[in-house]
C-alpha cells in the first residue's frame, strides 16, 4: 500500500502535457563523438539527452548546419537517426561535503558501491578562475612530508607545481605521499585525487593505500579509468577542480592531484580530431594550451574578503625518454609556478626520490616555507648543486685537497639523508631535525651506510628523551635558539654512537 | 559544404511549382552542366542536401491508427500555429505509439503519444 502511494505521488509530479521540444537527429557516431542535425538553438557545453537510450552528452562544436557532441556513457548504444533533446543546462556535477571519502565519476556518480550521494549543490565543470583582485600571494606552506621537496622545492597553498618525469619514475607515489602527509597537518586540506586513463586495478590499489593510511577521511577520488569513455578522461580534471572549488569558496584549503595531464591531452586530441578541428603540432588541436591553462588557472589563494581558501594543483606529466622540451611538458611548465623533475637515470642509480635538483624549481620560493625550514635549508640547494657539479668533475681524479674532500663527503651525506621511501611521509619536526644535522656537519664522521640507521635512531632518541624538541618545532613552526641548543646536544650524543662504531670497524 | 548547399537551393528554386515532366528536364539539364564543369562527383552530396532541405519543410505526423479526417484536420490546424504555416504534413501510421500522436519536424518535436508518456514514466527516476 505504501509503495502504491509513493508511486502515485511520483506520477503526480510528472507533466503529461505534450510540449514543443527542440530536437536534433544523430547522423554520425564515431568513438564517443556524435554529429547531430537540428538543435539549432543549443548552446556550447550544454547537456543533451539521447531520447531512446536515455544517455547524456555535451555539445562541443556548433557549426553552420550541425552540432558536435561527446557522449557521456556507452556510445555503442547510439544509432544513426536517434532523436536528441536539449537539456537547457550547462554540464555540472554534484559537489558537497558528502563527496569526501567517496570515489566518483566526473559527473559525481558514485563508483564505490556505497550508494547514492545525497547532495543538493551542483557546480559547473567549466568555470573561469578567480581574477587578480580576488587573489593574494601564496604565503602558507603545503607540507608534502618529503624531505627533499619541503627543503629544496617548497610548495605553497594555492600554488601549481608540476610533477614530470618518464614512465618508470615514481611521480604518482610521491604525489600520494603528499596526500598521506596531510593527515598529520594542523590545518588539514581536503585532498582530491584525479586518476585519468589509469588501469582499474591501479586505481583500486591507490584507494586501498589511502584507506589503510586513513587518508580517505579527507580525500575524494574522481576517477576516469582506462575503461571509461574518452569523454570522461577529458572531463575528469575539470570535475576534480569543481569539487575542490566548492571547498575553496568556503574558505578551506584544497589539494588536487591530476594524474596525469598527458592522458588528458591525448583524450582531447582524440575528440578534436573526430570533431574535425584542424590539427596542429603533433596532431594536437590549436587550443591544447588553453585546455590546460584554463584548468590550472583555477588554482588560487583567495584573499580574506573571498574567505581566504586555497586550491593547490599538482599536475603530473609523463615525458618521453627524459625529454622535457616536448610539446605538452613545455606548455604545462610555462603554466605552472614551478616543476619537480623526476630523473629516470637517478631512479636507475637507486636515488629515491629520483628528483633532479638542478632542473626542479619552485617559483613561489621560500615564502612558502616555514621559518624553521627556511633557516636550515637556505643554502642547501646551492651547496647540493655545487657538490653534484664537483662530484661529476672529480669522477676520474683520485687525489683532492682536504677542503674539497670535506665538501664532497658532506655533500654525499646530505644526498644520503634526503633519501626517503615512497608513501612514507615525515612530519615537519623530523624533517627539520635531520636536515639540520646534515647541514651543520654533524654527520661528517658517520659512514654513509649508517646514515639511515642514525636517522631512525635520532628520531627515537628525541621522542624518548626530549619530546619537547619536536613539540616546540611543531607548535612554533620555527627553530628558536634554545631548541637549537637542545637539538645540537642530542644530535651530538646520537652521532657519537655511530662515530665510535665506525672507528672500530 | 557551402557550395553543395547553394547548388541544392538553386535546384529547389528551379523545380518549385513545376510539373513532373518539367522537373525531370531541369534535373537532366542540371546534371549535364555538372558533368561539363567536372563536378559530377558532387551529385550524391547534392542529392542528400536536397533531401535535408526538403525535410526542413516537412512535419511528420504519426498516429497509432487511422483517425477521422475531421480530427486530423483539427490537429493539423493547431500544429500549424506551432510549426509554421508553410509546413507540409506527412501522415504515418505507427502502431507502437499505442494512442495519441507524435509530430516531428527537423528541429522540433511534440510527443503526445501514450508511448511517450510511458517512456517519461520509465525514465522519471533517472532524471
Amino acid at each position: 500500500m505504501e509503495t502504491f502511494e509513493i508511486l502515485k505521488k511520483e506520477i503526480e509530479k510528472l507533466e503529461f502535457e505534450g510540449k514543443k521540444e527542440e530536437i536534433g537527429e544523430v547522423f554520425e557516431v564515431k568513438d564517443g563523438v556524435v554529429k547531430i542535425f537540428g538543435l539549432s538553438d543549443v548552446e556550447n557545453f550544454e547537456v543533451i539527452k539521447f531520447e531512446r537510450t536515455n544517455i547524456e552528452g555535451v555539445v562541443l562544436n556548433l557549426e553552420e548546419d550541425n552540432v558536435g557532441a561527446i557522449v557521456l556513457g556507452d556510445f555503442s548504444k547510439i544509432k544513426e537517426g536517434d532523436v536528441v533533446k536539449r537539456g537547457k543546462r550547462v554540464l555540472s556535477c554534484k559537489v558537497g561535503e558528502k563527496m569526501v571519502g567517496r570515489i566518483i565519476d566526473p559527473l559525481g556518480n558514485p563508483l564505490d558501491g556505497k550508494g547514492e550521494i545525497k547532495t543538493e549543490s551542483f557546480s559547473p565543470l567549466e568555470k573561469i578562475g578567480p581574477g587578480v583582485i580576488e587573489r593574494e600571494p601564496v604565503n602558507f606552506p603545503l607540507h608534502t612530508g618529503i624531505k627533499l621537496i619541503d627543503a629544496l622545492v617548497p610548495i605553497g597553498r594555492g600554488q601549481r607545481e608540476l610533477f614530470l618525469g618518464d614512465r618508470i619514475t615514481e611521480k604518482s607515489s610521491l604525489a600520494l605521499t603528499a596526500i598521506l602527509n596531510q593527515k598529520q597537518e594542523p590545518k588539514r586540506p581536503i585532498c582530491i585525487y584525479v586518476p585519468i586513463g589509469k588501469k582499474e586495478a591501479e586505481v583500486a590499489r591507490t584507494v586501498e593505500t589511502l584507506k589503510k593510511a586513513g587518508a580517505m577521511d579527507y580525500t575524494i577520488v574522481v576517477s576516469a579509468p582506462a575503461s571509461s569513455p574518452i569523454s570522461f578522461w577529458y572531463l575528469a580534471p575539470y570535475a576534480g577542480c569543481a569539487q575542490g572549488e566548492y571547498f575553496m569558496e568556503k574558505g578551506q584549503d584544497v589539494l588536487v592531484i591530476y594524474d596525469d595531464l598527458t592522458k588528458h591531452s591525448y583524450a582531447w586530441r582524440q575528440i578534436a580530431l573526430i570533431l574535425r578541428r584542424p590539427p596542429g603540432r603533433e596532431a594536437y588541436p590549436g587550443d591544447i594550451f588553453y585546455l590546460h591553462s584554463r584548468l590550472l588557472e583555477r588554482a588560487a589563494k583567495l584573499n580574506k574578503e573571498r574567505g581566504g581558501g586555497s586550491l593547490t594543483a599538482l599536475p603530473i606529466i609523463e615525458t618521453q625518454a627524459g625529454d622535457i622540451t616536448g610539446y605538452i611538458p613545455t606548455n604545462v611548465i610555462s603554466i605552472c609556478d614551478g616543476q619537480i623533475y623526476f630523473d629516470s637515470s637517478l631512479y636507475l642509480k637507486g636515488q629515491r626520490p629520483e628528483v633532479n635538483i638542478g632542473l626542479s624549481v619552485s617559483r613561489v620560493g621560500s615564502s612558502a616555507q616555514t621559518k624553521a625550514m627556511k633557516k636550515i635549508a637556505a643554502t642547501l640547494k646551492l651547496e647540493l648543486a655545487q657538490f653534484l657539479e664537483l662530484e661529476r668533475f672529480l669522477e676520474f681524479i683520485e687525489e683532492v685537497d682536504p677542503e674539497t674532500k670535506k665538501r664532497l663527503e658532506r655533500g654525499k651525506r646530505i644526498r644520503e639523508l634526503l633519501k626517503q621511501e615512497k608513501l612514507n611521509p615525515l612530519p615537519l619536526e623530523k624533517e627539520v631535525a635531520i636536515i639540520y644535522a646534515g647541514v651543520e656537519g654533524f654527520l661528517d664522521k658517520i659512514r654513509l651506510e649508517d646514515i639511515k640507521i642514525f636517522e631512525n635512531d635520532l628520531y627515537q632518541t628525541i621522542e624518548i628523551q626530549k619530546p619537547e624538541i619536536f613539540r616546540a618545532i611543531r607548535e612554533a613552526r620555527d627553530l628558536d635558539l634554545s631548541t637549537k641548543m637542545e637539538l645540537d646536544k642530542i644530535i651530538k650524543e646520537v652521532a657519537k654512537r655511530y662515530e665510535v662504531a665506525g672507528d672500530k670497524k | 559544404m557551402k557550395k553543395i548547399k547553394k547548388l541544392a537551393k538553386i535546384l529547389i528554386s528551379l523545380t518549385d511549382d513545376k510539373s513532373e515532366k518539367e522537373k525531370e528536364e531541369i534535373i537532366k539539364f542540371f546534371l549535364v552542366i555538372l558533368r561539363q564543369r567536372k563536378k559530377i562527383h558532387l551529385a550524391k552530396q547534392i542529392l542528400r542536401e536536397l533531401g535535408r532541405e526538403k525535410r526542413k519543410k516537412e512535419v511528420m505526423l504519426n498516429f497509432a491508427r487511422k483517425l477521422d479526417e475531421k480530427i486530423v484536420a483539427e490537429i493539423k490546424e493547431k500544429l500549424k500555429g506551432l510549426f509554421g504555416k508553410e509546413k507540409e504534413f506527412k501522415i504515418k501510421i505507427q502502431e507502437e505509439l499505442i494512442g495519441g500522436f507524435l509530430a516531428k519536424s527537423q528541429n522540433y518535436l511534440i510527443d503526445a503519444s501514450i508511448k511517450g508518456l510511458i517512456n517519461k514514466l520509465r525514465t522519471h527516476g533517472n532524471v
